[in-house]
């Protein structure tokens, strides 16, 4: 019974967190990693969707990797390129301006993408270590957007070093987006009831806003009078703010179930938050490895 | 007066004695009769549908209007209902030749059923493909094997990233590729400290590098091999689905079609090719890619069209509703309704084409039966002629475009295999072009070896005059018209026998007795009668001349208003009435015609005044000459021809063709000669041979009643009347008024057989015979003549003796050395100069 009351209170505190009548996280600002990958422009498209929904300014970041730098600088430098596998001397100063290039071409499409949804946008390169770089910008901002890896292909990729950085480490929360994903299909997310899972809701709610798409609340409990409550509260929150809402019970506490689950689920956006130990740590990188969709993990 | 007689009321006319008839009205006939008189021609179709051999195609010839059609069609499908139906004809696609499209034959119903089959088979494909490779096993297998790729692939770089990493080396990823870069605590080395390092670890460095660089290569290389691998075994996955799935689809198919070998062989190609294109029913149109998009790849690659138009079934020939063989009357023979056409849709500004818009022609839907064609249209249609003959001759159809066969297209376009072609072809039309044909183009004896020719006329006795009434009764049933009594039919049959122009025969032309039939019942419905009489039928044939004949009024007119002069009265030499027929549309009427003739002094010339301006034709040229040839046998024989007479046709503007009017312009030329006056109340037709005797002429009715008619209007006079050949008088069947005034005695009617006859009676004095002294009996035309040409032959040698007197280059002289004058540049109707003789006898006379 006192375990309940500290729960109860536990959520009460977590929902001051948020406007809890529009169900809006306080996004103003949203930071979109930039790589000029085909992923990182679907993070980009889906930041400027949010972004149009939720009024916020889009902050495009694009970080010239000082690995790659230095590498250029070596005197033996070459790359093998794709897929010819043809070997390419490198040089700093050809590496420079390959990087500038990019650079450029990342902001046309920031701006681009702005001014489609009409939402403020600016534009900054820095150089340096590319996942302390985009780790240290999402601190400025509400919400980091960024793609699963710089690999530009369609098919299943493994999820990118600074990707992976991100999702873990960042303090804020995270949308690892992903090309050929479709956000109007339904958007699924996981509530325990936890103040990350209130935010993760509300964040659901306005993903499911912007790309006006269905919601799927996984409740994330072992035992059914929980998973009532829970259900009966998240479908209280969510109810006013989206048209339709599915709710479903998940009792295992396994990562690869819930990916499995989830895959099946929706072939839309996945919505992760709560304090589940499903969610956390090397159990969080696993459910991020497997999952084929984009995601988004909230804090 | 004439000893010649002129003929009486009963020879004027045959009339049908409705007592003949057993019936009271043709509703009381119930036996259809549809073609009357045709025997002939009946027993050559027959003849023409029994034998087998190739090249008995037949050809119907008679006019239009005979009935030749309903005849032929009739006999035809009555034999057609005891043969066997022909096959049904599909085309197919050809899965090894998409240009050449296949026939099939398929028995009559079942080209259809397959049609049916093949459309609910695709919509089946288009269903149970798409779920089989929707499956989650066939999913779950087909990522096992391209995750086996991906793992293979990444594993590779994974254990060459481990390698390096092991060696302090970072496999890095750069904007192009990948490459190698050594590491000091997570980052790539600095220039500056890599530089700092010992020479020898440098090189060892490097050399690390290097190989890893190799490695990585290899690597990459194997890359393609190894995704077209995965491509292989994705798509022997595939094949192996689309097996499983299609297999039963076709089992059931190839059980409703065991007992045809070709459909199941074309159901085997189809199934293979399913199964080697089965994403086309995966990957639905629409469904990644906009229409036009797909549209423009499919042109690009010439792969399929998303309507999965290569498994239709085009069936050109269904014959699942005959009972029979078939039975077809192509209306327009053009080359393509004939042979059939190959239709082109457009698409996107281009004109494209595919087996299922080859049409059938008419050799398609008869194959197996009959075709029937109007010989005059299938001529006067470009090329269709020829496309039939080939067809015909190759025994097969091949459907090809006009561009095509000439070359005159180049674009790729279709070559549907050929059909084999049974069938009876039969051409209607008329004579002529029956007889063009056999002329001038080889091939068509070779084709249309069976003649059916249609009489015009049919015998008038009897039995075939009451069969004329089951044929009267069988129209008026055919067209719902009211029935007709005994007393119509038997006016109707005397209206065929005036329309044969033999009071012996009967037409045969049946389009115009139907259209009497249809204008007796107008008029017995406007009298308001149940029963066509034969007041109706007189009504018919009154109306009919009257909606006809308003130039023949006019005509009349201006002879009546003396603008043409005619006279019906008095005697006049050298002038005569001729009579003449005029065709306007379907009516002929009669009118006479003023034929004068003069004669003087000359070298025995008969001018055709007709000939001489280019108005006469070439018949009334040969009867002019015919009419000289008489008259220089019978008197030039012994005696000079020292006249120059002319002939001409008064008031005649157009041009004056038969020989009709022989024997009148010899009448004519005998009253100038003799000196004789002719009688002007008579008229003559007749043509007239070298021995004088007169012949039989056309329109005998037409042009008496077009005498009688002025005469009637200026007054008969009992002395008027028409002379005839004697051969025509079989042809009378005069209108009722006319054979009124012959019987009160004001209008003559004289059968003529001689020219000397004919005189008598126009001039009433006797030709005279030519007694055993080759002198004629003093007083007679003979006589006459004889005495002019001799007084003509006296002058002519005395005005041309003071020539013999002057010597040489005389005309005389010339003739007499056997040579023509230089001036004679005259017309061949000249009589041969008999010149030679003259010196024999004249001078002779005169001593």
């Amino acid at each position: 019974m006192a375990e309940q009351e500290v729960q109860a209170e536990h959520e009460v505190g977590a929902e001051q967190e948020l406007r809890e009548e529009t169900m809006e996280l306080a996004i103003q600002q949203i930071l979109v990693a930039l790589d000029n990958s085909t992923h990182s422009l679907a993070a980009l498209h889906a930041a400027a969707r949010l972004a149009a929904t939720v009024h916020a300014k889009l902050l495009g970041l694009f970080v010239e990797d000082i690995n790659l730098l230095r590498l250029a600088s070596l005197p033996f430098a070459r790359e093998v390129r794709w897929p010819t596998a043809r070997e390419e001397k490198l040089d700093r100063e050809q590496m420079e301006h390959d990087l500038r290039l990019r650079a450029s071409q990342a902001r046309r499409a920031l701006a681009y993408a702005a001014d489609q949804v009409e939402a403020e946008w600016s534009f900054r390169v820095v150089r340096g270590v590319v996942s302390k770089e985009v780790l240290e910008a999402a601190l400025e901002a509400d919400l980091l957007s960024l793609g699963r890896a710089s690999r530009s292909e369609r098919s299943h990729v493994p999820l990118g070093s600074t990707a992976r950085a991100a999702a873990v480490q960042a303090p804020r929360p995270v949308l690892v987006a992903r090309v050929g994903a479709d956000l109007q299909q339904p958007i699924a997310v996981t509530y325990d009831g936890s103040p990350t899972g209130s935010r993760a809701l509300a964040a659901a709610v306005q993903m499911a806003r912007a790309n006006e798409s269905n919601l799927l609340i996984l409740i994330v409990a072992r035992d059914a009078e929980t998973i009532t409550r829970l259900a009966a509260r998240a479908q209280r929150l969510v109810q006013p703010h989206v048209s339709h809402t599915e709710i479903r019970a998940f009792r295992h506490d396994d990562e690869y179930v819930l990916a499995q689950t989830l895959q099946q689920e929706t072939c839309g956006a996945v919505i992760l938050g709560g304090e589940s130990q499903i969610l956390q740590g090397a159990a969080l990188q696993t459910l991020l490895d497997e999952l084929d969709c984009p995601v988004m993990v909230v804090r | 007066m004439t000893s010649i007689a002129s003929l009486k009321p009963d020879q004027l006319y045959q009339h049908t004695d409705p007592s003949l008839f057993s019936f009271e009205t043709t509703a009381d006939l119930e036996e259809t009769v549809q073609v009357l008189g045709q025997e002939r021609a009946i027993e050559a179709i027959r003849f023409g549908i029994g034998i087998q051999q190739e090249g008995y195609n037949m050809y119907a010839l008679g006019p239009h209007g005979l009935g030749k059609y309903t005849a032929i069609r009739k006999i035809i499908e009555g034999q057609a209902e005891q043969e066997t139906v022909p096959p049904d004809l599909i085309y197919v696609h050809n899965f090894e030749q998409s240009h050449k499209p296949s026939a099939l034959q398929l028995p009559a119903g079942r080209g259809a059923k397959l049609r049916d089959d093949m459309k609910e088979l695709v919509e089946e494909l288009q269903a149970v493909l798409p779920a089989a490779f929707e499956s989650e096993e066939y999913h779950a297998q087909r990522q096992a094997v391209e995750e086996e790729l991906r793992e293979r692939q990444e594993s590779a770089f994974e254990q060459l990233r481990e390698q390096a990493q092991g060696e302090g080396i970072a496999l890095v990823q750069t904007p192009n590729g990948l490459a190698f870069a050594p590491m000091r605590e997570g980052e790539v080395i600095q220039p500056k400290e890599f530089l700092a390092l010992p020479e020898e670890e440098q090189k060892a460095v490097q050399a690390q590098i290097e190989d890893l660089q190799e490695e990585l290569q290899r690597i990459m290389r194997q890359v393609p091999q190894w995704q077209k691998e995965v491509r292989s075994q994705v798509k022997s996955l595939q094949r192996e689905v689309a097996v499983f799935t299609v297999t039963p689809l076709f089992e059931e198919l190839r059980e409703q079609y065991e007992d045809l070998p070709e459909v199941l062989e074309y159901l085997e190609a189809v199934q293979e090719h399913i199964i080697e294109n089965v994403e086309a029913f995966i990957e639905q149109p629409g469904e990644n890619e906009n229409p036009l998009m797909q549209m423009m790849r499919n042109r690009q690659t010439g792969s399929r069209t998303p309507s999965f138009t290569e498994y239709q079934v085009n069936l050109l020939v269904d014959n699942s509703e005959l009972e029979g063989a078939p039975v077809v009357y192509l209306e327009l023979p053009t080359y393509q309704n004939l042979i059939g056409r190959i239709e082109h849709i457009s698409q996107m500004g281009a004109l494209i084409t595919n087996f299922t818009l080859i049409k059938p022609g008419g050799l398609h839907e008869a194959n197996g039966g009959y075709l029937l064609l109007d010989a005059r249209k299938l001529l006067v249609q470009p090329f269709a002629y020829e496309g039939l003959k080939r067809a015909l001759q190759a025994n097969k159809i091949t459907i090809e475009t006009l561009g095509q066969v000439y070359s005159m297209v180049s674009t790729v376009s279709l070559e549907p295999e050929p059909i084999p072609l049974d069938i009876k072809v039969v051409l209607l039309g008329e004579r002529l072009l029956y007889y063009l044909l056999y002329q001038h183009d080889p091939e068509f004896g070779e084709l249309f070896k069976v003649m059916a020719d249609f009489e015009n006329e049919m015998v008038r006795s009897e039995d075939n005059s009451q069969a004329y009434a089951r044929l009267i009764a069988s129209m008026a049933r055919r067209e719902e018209l009211r029935p007709f009594d005994r007393e119509a039919v038997a006016r109707v049959i005397e209206y065929s026998a005036r329309q044969a122009s033999d009071k012996e025969r009967l037409t045969t032309h049946t389009q115009t007795v139907a259209d009497l039939l249809r204008e007796a019942n107008y008029w017995a419905r406007a009298a308001e009668r149940d029963v066509v009489m034969e007041a109706d039928v007189e009504k018919a044939v009154e109306a009919q001349i009257y909606r006809s004949n308003r130039l023949q009024e006019q005509m009349q007119e201006s002879i009546l208003r003396e603008t043409v002069l005619i006279d019906t009265t008095g005697e006049v030499i050298g002038q005569i009435n001729g009579l003449a027929v005029l065709h306007i549309g379907n009516y002929a009427f009669g009118r006479p015609n003023r034929i004068t003739a003069t004669v003087s002094i000359g070298r025995g010339e008969v001018i055709d005044i007709e000939r001489r301006v280019d108005l006469g034709g070439p018949i009334h040229s040969k009867g002019v000459l015919i009419l000289s040839s008489f008259l220089a046998a019978r008197f030039v024989e012994e005696r000079p021809f020292s006249l120059s007479a002319s002939i001409v046709f008064e008031q005649s503007y157009a041009g004056v063709e038969g020989d009709s009017a022989s024997s009148t312009e010899l009448y004519a030329l005998l009253s100038a000669m003799a000196e004789v006056p002719i009688r002007q109340g008579l008229a003559v037709t007749g043509s007239v041979n070298q021995r004088g005797q007169v012949q039989a002429i056309g329109g005998v009715n037409q042009k008496i009643e077009g005498f009688f008619d002025i005469c009637v209007k200026r007054g008969l006079t009992g002395e008027q009347g028409v002379l005839i050949p004697v051969s025509n008088v079989k042809n009378l069947m005069l209108r009722e008024d006319v054979r009124n005034a012959v019987e009160a005695g004001e209008f003559h009617i004289y059968p003529v057989a001689h020219v000397d006859e004919g005189i008598e009676i126009l001039t009433g004095i006797p030709a005279g015979e030519e007694e055993e002294d080759g002198q004629y009996p003093e007083g007679t035309i003979n006589a006459r003549i004889v005495n002019r040409l001799e007084r003509l032959a006296k002058m002519r040698r005395k005005f041309s003796r003071p020539s013999v007197e002057a010597g040489e280059g005389s005309e005389e002289d010339d003739r007499e050395n056997g040579e023509r004058p230089a001036e004679d540049d005259g017309p061949p109707d000249e009589i041969p100069d008999p010149v030679p003789p003259i010196p024999d006898r004249v001078p002779e006379e005169e001593k």
